[in-house]
């Protein structure tokens, strides 16, 4: 048959030796297939930087396998800076100082001196870049020394900007390892099974020498110190759940096994809570996972740290304060080195203070630099069953403070014992408006000005309790004054009062 | 030997590989070029004149003030009420693009879109418009409660609005304002009225 004897010879046509070319030829066809998409698109990197003025970020960019940096937006928060281009030549001036760039070229004149980047200069959109490596041979002559560089941390430290740390193991009034920081520090913490890892984004925080210590305790193993892409972080090791806590000035962080740290805080109401890691628990007593004792699973068992009888459950808060935004959410940007999430923390510290001293049970969602989400902040409001919800923010527009009530449209307010998401709020506009009333009677007192509004202002809509929205605007024109201890003080103080007299004059 | 037709074959493959290879590698360039172009686009100017020339109310935000403010215009409408809606729209952003503006919104800031179904707007905001805008509970709201009133106040029987980002529906507008839930244009004008500024006749 003759489809027979060509099915032969075709088989014979794909003998071994011709099978590895068509395999080949395959295989770089997949290949020129597949290219196109490999290349894995990077994430954006940023240069922390850290100064007396404050601490900020600018974008990296790579050329030729370099990180460089866009030199105007590292200068600007530093001082009076101008640039003009000029034909090839870019030139700028920072505090009175010139400095002429080449695009393509590798030396730069920096007022009458000769200085040599590490690689050529290149401009872009406007842009000056010059490369990373060569940051502090340009700053030097230009700033405060010294400038330091943490180049593969991506971490620039200037004009002596610096937290330095010490650690010590405490054994009374129960096993933990006290931080000491030279400076206040606010960083994000995160517990995971067998470790309790601080990371600091702000704080110019140095590595100690040695940069991992080794503990004599029979909790807590080790520190470690690392930094990378902008952040440093420590993280202490362990055999038990850890928690901290920290000190009213958040210069000490005390870190310990969960049982005995909560047991401390207890009979301190008024003293800042402990950090959850997690925010999801919905309690103002976090509860992490609990690990394992790791040296007795190895000999086959399980054990726990020696159970430690916990006091009596807290009562329910009153009054519910929720600093927004926070983590990797950083709200506001007020000015080019302060946050809305940091200005609201501060004040929320404060607010809790001042109702805890008017003898308010109060619950702060969040003590830390932590993100939670605006359903998880509804959900923790609402299952604390408090009577009054405070949210805080913070504003450049105008002056003074807005008071802020849900915008709802005209329904019937829910009855029972389930109420609609959605309109939660609806069945206590009424009272929202009246501590809303309240709050701006006692900053009239203080003669500081106000205005009371709607908005649509999430979580607002989902609270089920007397609810209310605070955004503090610095009093003149200066935003900086929102950062005054003075003026929180002043704010916080005035919320407090108007919570306690919504609350007695609430009826119950 | 390779026969001939395999060899044809794999020739006209790798042709085929190449050239997607070449168009895929164009279509990335264009993405990567597309945010670049949107943030330097002009400010939108009002769409072309087509219609009648009619009275319009627009729903301007101040931040000074804090408030909005009703301000009548004319603009040539077109019958369709998405188009109308809009242009009105447009006529707000533009405003707000201008270098004057006492409620400056980012350059290249738009309108994608606008559709209405049953007494709802859904407005379709565009990218500039949303990640250049400026965070806060004030200036975020300011924005929000003028496209809704000036919405509601040109396209009577608009009962409820609808806010997208490119289609997309998102928690905030800049961190604050909500977009999640449907704005009711009553609940929308007490608001604005309460503001100070002038809420619908």
């Amino acid at each position: 048959m003759a489809w027979t004897k060509r099915l032969r010879q075709n088989r014979r046509r794909w003998a071994p030796g011709h099978s590895r070319s068509s395999v080949a030829a395959v295989a770089l066809l997949l290949l020129l297939l597949w290219l196109p998409q490999a290349r894995p698109v990077a994430a954006q990197e940023y240069l922390s930087v850290y100064s007396p003025r404050g601490t900020f970020s600018v974008p990296l960019q790579e050329y030729g396998g370099r990180d460089y940096v866009a030199i105007l937006d590292l200068l600007a928060p530093l001082g009076e800076v101008t640039a003009r281009q000029d034909g090839h030549k870019w030139k700028l001036r920072f505090n009175n100082v010139e400095i002429e760039f080449q695009e393509g070229k590798i030396p730069v004149k920096l007022a009458n001196r000769r200085l040599e980047l590490a690689s050529i200069f290149h401009f872009q959109d406007g842009r000056g870049l010059v490369p990373l490596s060569s940051l502090v041979a340009l700053l030097s002559p230009l700033l405060q020394p010294p400038v330091e560089l943490h180049e593969t941390a991506r971490r620039l430290f200037l004009g002596g900007a610096a937290v330095h740390f010490s650690a010590e193991v405490v054994r009374s009034p129960s096993d933990s390892v006290v931080l000491t920081f030279t400076a206040p520090v606010n960083p994000s913490i995160a517990t995971e099974p067998g470790r309790l890892s601080m990371t600091f984004v702000r704080e110019p925080l140095l590595h100690p020498s040695p940069s991992t210590m080794n503990f004599e305790d029979q909790y807590i193993s080790s520190l470690s110190y690392r930094e990378a892409e902008g952040v440093a972080e420590l993280t202490l090791n362990s055999n038990v759940p850890l928690l901290a806590r920290f000190s009213s000035d958040r210069k000490t962080i005390t870190v310990g096994p969960v049982v005995q740290i909560v047991a401390q805080a207890k009979p301190q109401p008024a003293a800042p809570l402990a950090t959850p890691a997690s925010p999801n628990p919905p309690s103002s007593t976090p509860v992490p996972i609990p690990t394992p004792n790791v040296g007795a699973a190895a000999s086959g068992q399980l054990a726990f740290p020696p159970p430690i009888p916990l006091a009596a459950p807290a009562p329910p808060p009153v009054v519910v304060v929720d600093a927004s935004h926070g983590g990797t959410e950083p709200g506001a940007a007020l000015s080019d080195t302060l946050a809305e999430k940091d200005v609201v923390l501060s004040i929320a510290q404060r607010l809790h203070n001042e109702l805890e001293a008017r003898g308010l049970h109060t619950m702060l969602l969040r003590n830390s630099d932590t993100a939670l989400s605006l359903d998880q902040r509804a959900i923790l409001a609402n299952t604390s069953r408090a009577r009054f919800y405070i949210s805080l923010h913070a504003g450049s527009l105008g002056s003074g403070v807005r008071l802020y009530t849900a915008l709802l449209p005209p329904i019937t307010p829910a009855s029972g014992m389930f109420l609609p998401w959605d309109s939660a709020q609806a069945s206590y506009l009424s009272s929202s408006q009246t501590l809303s009333g309240d709050i701006a009677t006692e900053l009239g007192k203080l003669n500081v000005s106000s205005r009371q509004m709607q908005a649509p202002l999430p979580p607002l809509n989902h609270i089920a309790a007397a609810a209310v929205a605070v955004e503090v605007v610095p009093p003149g024109a200066d935003v900086t004054q929102l950062n005054s201890a003075a003026y929180q003080e002043q704010i916080a103080g005035a919320i407090a009062a108007g919570v306690a007299r919504a609350q007695n004059g609430a009826t119950p | 030997m390779i026969p001939r037709h395999l060899k044809i074959t794999f020739g006209l493959l790798l042709v085929a590989a190449l050239a997607s290879g070449i168009y895929m590698w164009m279509l990335k360039r264009h993405e990567r070029q597309a945010p670049q172009t949107a943030q330097l686009q002009q400010p939108v100017a009002p769409p072309p004149a087509t219609g009648t020339p009619l009275t319009v109310a627009l729903y301007l935000a101040d931040d000074q003030q804090g408030a909005l403010h009703r301000e009548e215009t004319s603009l040539s409408l077109p019958a369709d009420p998405s188009l109308r809606a809009q242009s009105v729209l447009r006529a707000v952003i533009a405003r707000y693009t201008q270098k004057d503006s006492t409620h400056p919104l980012p350059a290249g800031a738009d309108v994608n879109d606008v559709y209405i179904v049953d007494g709802t707007a859904v407005v379709d905001l565009n990218d500039a418009l949303a990640s250049g805008h400026r965070s806060g509970v004030m200036v975020e709201e300011l924005t929000v409660l003028s496209l809704v009133q000036t919405v509601a106040a040109n396209l009577p029987g608009i009962t409820q609005v609808k806010i997208l980002v490119n289609g997309q529906e998102r928690d905030t507008l800049a961190g604050h304002a909500d977009l999640a839930d449907l704005y009711d244009v009553a609940a929308v004008n007490r608001a604005v009225g309460q503001m100070g500024g002038t809420s619908s006749p």
